[in-house]
């Protein structure tokens, strides 16, 4: 070969790497939820690529509450109720009708014209089987922990009861997770142990295909399904599994598959404008704060000066940012800007980065900056610029600040963070309703037992009042409760809000229909072209 | 030589107790409880205690050390503490698609290196010789998940030739093989080269030339089937290599290998998985090691003193030039 002939080759080489960059450019980002659902049906067959594949397909019989378990589960099985994600309002699915019979009982009534997987009617007894497996196989997590019992009143009427008055119960009825089965299903996929890998029943949009160890999950269509104007578009959904998230996003590019799910924001802006991909970024229903240690080992931050201080020395317009690649705000609240409850806790002079303020009250602290402080980071791993951003402020004030990243499975553990001794913690809570498990930081038996993360600290009257707030039945009264247990945070500085998660998906541009179930999960059941 | 086959076999049990203690250890010292990473957060302590006892977690780390390994020796590698099932049939499964893509990647390797070698050998000290020399190095040099993303770029983004993710067609395995095997280009390249400049310069070498052998005759006839000796010897090394780079690559091309399924159970913490995986991959490894140099020795019956006795001193001495 000529050098003339090897010079054209690696031109031709350069000129391909320049083409795949060319493709982005600027363009459109796309909220979840904005489009409308489809009615119409093809053949044709989506593939959607999951960052890992799911370890069982029903949750309440492997006790298990994986993301993407949820999300195949959601596709299979529908929920006695759904909630509208643009307005939060709780919608009949499954219970045409649904009504208290005292703070902790709510008797529903079942739609008489919904078909199991089997050919045979939904009936109340369904409902028993699926609450008694919870309170059987998942007591421990929330698909089981709230639940006292289930009783049949008629063959379409059933009334469930709860642990504890809490009337955004009836919200998590909603979740993936809370698929009704019934037992003849169960049975004829082999048992409970058989049916968490074979989950051919339920009610849903899709009905289980099969399931390729290691590379994919088949879905198809339930042609039968009960609502037919809300029938699946495709007709069979495919799951592949591809850890690596850029790698999902070039499966999308290249047409192998037609969904990127799960995409840090941090890539999002790598794909901003692509003409060739629709973006979608959305908030995952938690917002991120930083908590101060206040427990009984806590340094430097028990001293509200020193918390006081650091808030001030914050820049939470570039922590926003940064840690939601230019895409979302900062947050002035406990509650996200969508939540009933919100209320802007913050002007924007008090938000303002105050270095001078925070060295004054640093020295009133006596504060000794001999001493680094120490964050631990949980969860949020692909986040580092946000936590140099906190480091670079922080340092302009005076305070050095240690970055501890600390891996997911050491998180869920959780012994490590009983023993080890943070400063300052940085993480997300999820808030969309008032559920009994919301503000898990602030429960003194949390705090005692299984803590990790929060302020580790907390009072026996912010406790009563965020049990009355997640108990309240009067709207009203609850966000004004709300507000109240906003103003002890905010009057005690016992952490700074930091922004509202987000997180992106890749679809192909003639994809639409990108919803989302609870805490942004996605629902794989809306798509179409 | 079966004297040898029993010995090489023999020298599993401390490569497995190796490799075993090595990975047992590090799940003893790492925090995080099993127990309670099957039951979740919300299991209470009572819970986690009888978990611990049925997994045999309160027993002292060596005695939980030698239950595992008594359980391999009955082919019980445990059981994932993510599904419940057992990781040998849970591995077994992918181990055919992990062989595939490595044998595929050594071939592609070797292909590529020697035929830049052989070139490299031949214009040795031109341009050539230098510019192979750079593009070999390149991919040696390239973390090979950046190679990886690069090629899916090129052939599945902009070309649409290739898969990106998957192996649902037999297309889907090209890349993966070709990443892998593009990081051991560099090593067949350089082994060839100077194999074959070694060759070239022996007698018989210019003994055919005296009498009129054409250059291709003499370079694919005489000199490259002998300079392959030490290249085919390099195989067995290149596949240890490969079925490393496998366990990131399986993992960007979501391919369900035993490279990704270690990969998946690490971050999982399922130390189960880990272990098994590990050991299995040792026990392959050792066993294709010894099927390379046996078949060698079948093939060259002069490597039978290097290989079998490990020394090179009773090799004959070449005569003096």
């Amino acid at each position: 070969m000529s050098f003339k002939k090897v010079l054209a080759f690696g031109l031709a080489a350069v000129m391909t790497f320049s083409m795949a960059t060319c493709a982005f450019a600027d363009g459109e980002v796309k909220n979840a939820n904005e489009d409308p659902a489809n009615t119409q049906v093809t053949d044709e067959t989506i593939v959607i690529g999951l960052s890992s594949e799911p370890s069982a397909l029903w949750a309440i019989g492997s006790g298990k509450v994986e993301n993407e378990l949820v999300i195949v589960q959601n596709a299979l099985q529908d929920t006695l109720v759904k909630v509208d994600r643009n307005t939060g309002e709780l919608l009949p699915n499954l219970a045409t009708e649904w009504e208290w019979v005292d703070d902790t009982h709510c008797k529903f009534t079942l739609r008489d014209d919904v078909t199991m997987s089997d050919g045979t009617p939904l009936v109340a007894d369904d409902v028993v089987y699926t609450v008694n497996a919870a309170l059987e196989y998942s007591p421990n997590n929330d698909s089981g922990a709230y639940f006292t019992e289930a009783v049949a009143d008629d063959e379409h009427t059933v009334t469930i009861g709860f642990t504890t008055a809490a009337p955004d119960l009836l919200k998590m009825l909603s979740w993936g997770n809370f698929g009704i089965v019934s037992e003849d299903e169960v049975t004829a996929a082999g048992g409970v142990e058989a049916a968490i890998k074979n989950p051919v029943m339920g009610s849903g949009k899709y009905r289980f295909k099969e399931w390729n160890s290691g590379q994919s999950i088949v879905l198809e269509r339930n042609d039968n399904y009960w609502n037919p104007d809300y029938k699946g578009y495709f007709k069979e959904i495919k799951f592949i599994f591809t850890n690596d998230a850029a790698a999902r996003a070039m499966a999308v590019l290249s047409g192998d598959s037609q969904v990127a799910y799960d995409m840090p924001i941090s890539m999002a802006s790598t794909y901003k404008g692509n003409d060739q991909v629709n973006l979608i970024a959305h908030t995952f229903g938690q917002n991120t704060r930083l908590y101060y240690n206040q427990g009984e080992n806590a340094g430097a931050t028990k001293d509200i000066k020193v918390r006081q201080a650091i808030d001030k020395a914050l820049d939470f317009n570039a922590i926003a940012g940064v840690g939601t690649a230019g895409m979302g705000t900062e947050v002035h609240s406990y509650f996200p800007n969508e939540s009933p409850y919100y209320h802007d806790m913050f002007t924007a002079e008090e938000r303002a980065q105050d270095i001078e303020g925070a060295k004054a009250l640093l020295a009133e602290a006596g504060y000794d900056d001999s001493n680094p402080l120490e964050l631990t980071i949980i969860g949020m791993q692909d986040q580092n610029d946000v936590f140099t951003v906190m480091q670079a402020n922080l340092a302009q004030a005076g305070i050095k600040l240690n970055i501890n990243i600390v891996d997911t499975p050491a998180f869920v553990e959780g012994v490590a963070f009983k023993n080890a001794s943070y400063d300052l913690v940085h993480v997300g809570d999820l808030v969309d309703a008032r559920y009994p498990a919301m503000m898990v930081f602030f429960k003194q038996g949390n705090i005692d037992t299984f803590c990790i993360g929060g302020p580790k600290f907390t009072t026996p009257e912010l406790e009563a009042s965020i049990q009355e707030f997640i108990s309240e039945p009067d709207e009203e009264k609850a966000k004004e409760e709300a507000l109240a247990i906003e103003q002890t945070f905010k009057d005690g500085c016992w952490y700074s809000n930091t922004y509202a998660e987000m997180h992106a998906a890749l679809t192909a541009k003639d994809i639409k229909g990108y919803t989302t179930i609870e805490r942004g999960f996605l629902d794989c059941t809306n798509f179409y072209k | 030589m079966v004297k040898y086959i029993i010995k090489r076999l023999l020298l599993l049990i401390p490569i497995i107790l190796g490799v075993s203690a090595i990975i047992f250890t590090l799940k003893t010292l790492t925090p995080g409880d099993p127990a309670r990473q099957i039951l979740g957060n919300d299991a209470t302590e009572e819970q986690i205690q009888a978990k611990r006892d049925e997994l045999g977690l309160n027993d002292p780390a060596i005695v939980q050390y030698f239950r595992y390994i008594g359980g391999i020796v009955h082919g019980d590698f445990g059981k994932s503490y993510r599904t419940g099932e057992p990781v040998i049939s849970e591995i077994l499964p992918r181990l055919g698609t992990s062989a595939i893509i490595t044998l595929g990647a050594v071939a592609i390797g070797a292909f590529v290196g020697v035929l830049l070698g052989i070139l490299s050998a031949l214009k040795k000290y031109t341009w050539v010789d230098s510019l192979v020399l750079v593009i070999s190095m390149f991919f040696q040099s390239v973390p090979e998940f950046v190679v990886a993303l690069v090629l899916i770029m090129i052939f599945a983004v902009n070309l649409h030739v290739l898969p990106a993710t998957g192996i649902d067609s037999i297309k889907g395995y090209i890349l993966p093989m070709a990443t892998i095997g593009l990081a051991s280009v560099a090593n067949y390249t350089r082994i060839t080269r100077s194999s074959m400049l070694e060759v070239l310069s022996e007698d018989y070498i210019r003994t055919a030339r005296a009498k009129g052998q054409t250059e291709g005759n003499i370079t694919f006839h005489h000199a490259l089937r002998n300079a392959m000796i030490p290249v085919a010897q390099s195989i067995g090394t290149n596949i240890g290599n490969s079925i490393g780079g496998g366990m990131v690559i399986e993992t960007v091309f979501g391919i369900p290998g035993v490279g990704k399924y270690i990969v998946d159970s690490i971050t999982q913490r399922n130390y189960p998985s880990v272990l098994g995986g590990a050991l299995i991959i040792a026990i392959v490894l050792t066993v294709i090691n010894l099927i390379v140099d046996v078949s060698f020795v079948m093939i060259d019956p002069r490597l039978k003193t290097t290989i079998i006795s490990g020394s090179s001193k009773k090799a004959p001495k070449k005569a003096a030039a």
